[in-house]
């Protein structure tokens, strides 16, 4: 083999170990913004699933209250006492 | 940056969800509760002392036709009730009778549950009750369960008709 013929071989080798190098850096990059959960159709998904456990949340929080809500407006000194305060007015009531 | 954005997601996503919740939670809260200034002056005079838990309700029904104002004051123990007897003008000789009278409830020696009731000023449970019926409203003490009703009545009829519809012995409280 030439010297020629042995630079060109060399020469070679080192684009072909730079274009992989490159493919893998390539491939790394996208892999990263396809993983992102900002990205593309992850932050879709992300938003449509966020938005109905919040819908729910929402909904849900009064139904999950209800031992806590008494049928009529009231105030209560004491925080959480409402269901307590109106069995016992009720009982009072129908003693008085 | 990938992963700082990452762990960001969760903590802004949780927060987001307890938003939500307090949001809902105090929409619900505020849609039953009375404000303040609609409150029974009793209710406002008294909710604050210590011991005691105040709750008021409005339109509590009493029988099929009349619904009424109702405040309630609860006593932790029984200095508590004694306290707030006497800052409604009550006597220690009638402090002290209530204190016997429950005494007497939970050793079984007497089985009733006795209420005391009375008419007293509008706004004023440490004033005489007013010769014209309208301007008073009645006070219910419960010794046992060291209770005190106020029944926020608001003509003669209303208060007759609370006043009627006890079975028990009516004592003047007025001592």
């Amino acid at each position: 083999m030439t010297n020629e013929q042995s630079l060109a071989q060399t020469i070679n080798r080192m684009h072909d170990r730079n274009r992989r190098c490159l493919q893998r850096r390539m491939l790394s990059e996208i892999n990263r913004h396809t993983d992102h959960w900002a990205s593309g159709i992850n932050l879709r998904r992300h938003i449509i699933g966020g938005a109905f456990v919040l819908v729910f949340l929402f909904f849900s929080t009064p139904y999950a209250m209800t031992p806590q809500l008494p049928d009529k407006p009231m105030n209560v000194s004491a925080p959480f006492s409402r269901q307590h305060a109106l069995l016992l007015m009720d009982n009072l009531t129908q003693q008085s | 940056m990938n992963k700082k954005q990452r762990h960001i997601f969760w903590p802004v996503f949780l927060l987001l969800c307890l938003l939500t919740v307090a949001l809902s939670a105090s929409i619900t809260y505020w849609r039953h509760t009375v404000p303040l200034s609609q409150c029974s002056e009793v209710y406002r005079q008294y909710r604050d002392m210590p011991g005691i838990q105040a709750s008021f309700v409005k339109d509590k029904q009493i029988n099929d036709t009349l619904f009424l104002d109702m405040t309630l004051f609860e006593a932790e123990d029984s200095a508590a009730f004694a306290n707030l007897l006497r800052t409604i003008g009550k006597s220690d000789e009638f402090i002290y009778d209530m204190t016997v009278l429950r005494e007497q409830y939970i050793t079984r020696k007497n089985a009733n549950e006795i209420r005391f009731s009375g008419s007293c000023l509008r706004g004023h449970p440490e004033q005489q009750a007013d010769s014209d019926l309208s301007k008073n409203e009645i006070l219910s003490i419960f010794p046992v369960r060291r209770c005190i009703v106020v029944f926020h009545t608001q003509s003669e009829l209303d208060l007759k008709t609370v006043m009627d519809k006890s079975y028990f012995d009516e004592i003047n409280i007025n001592k």
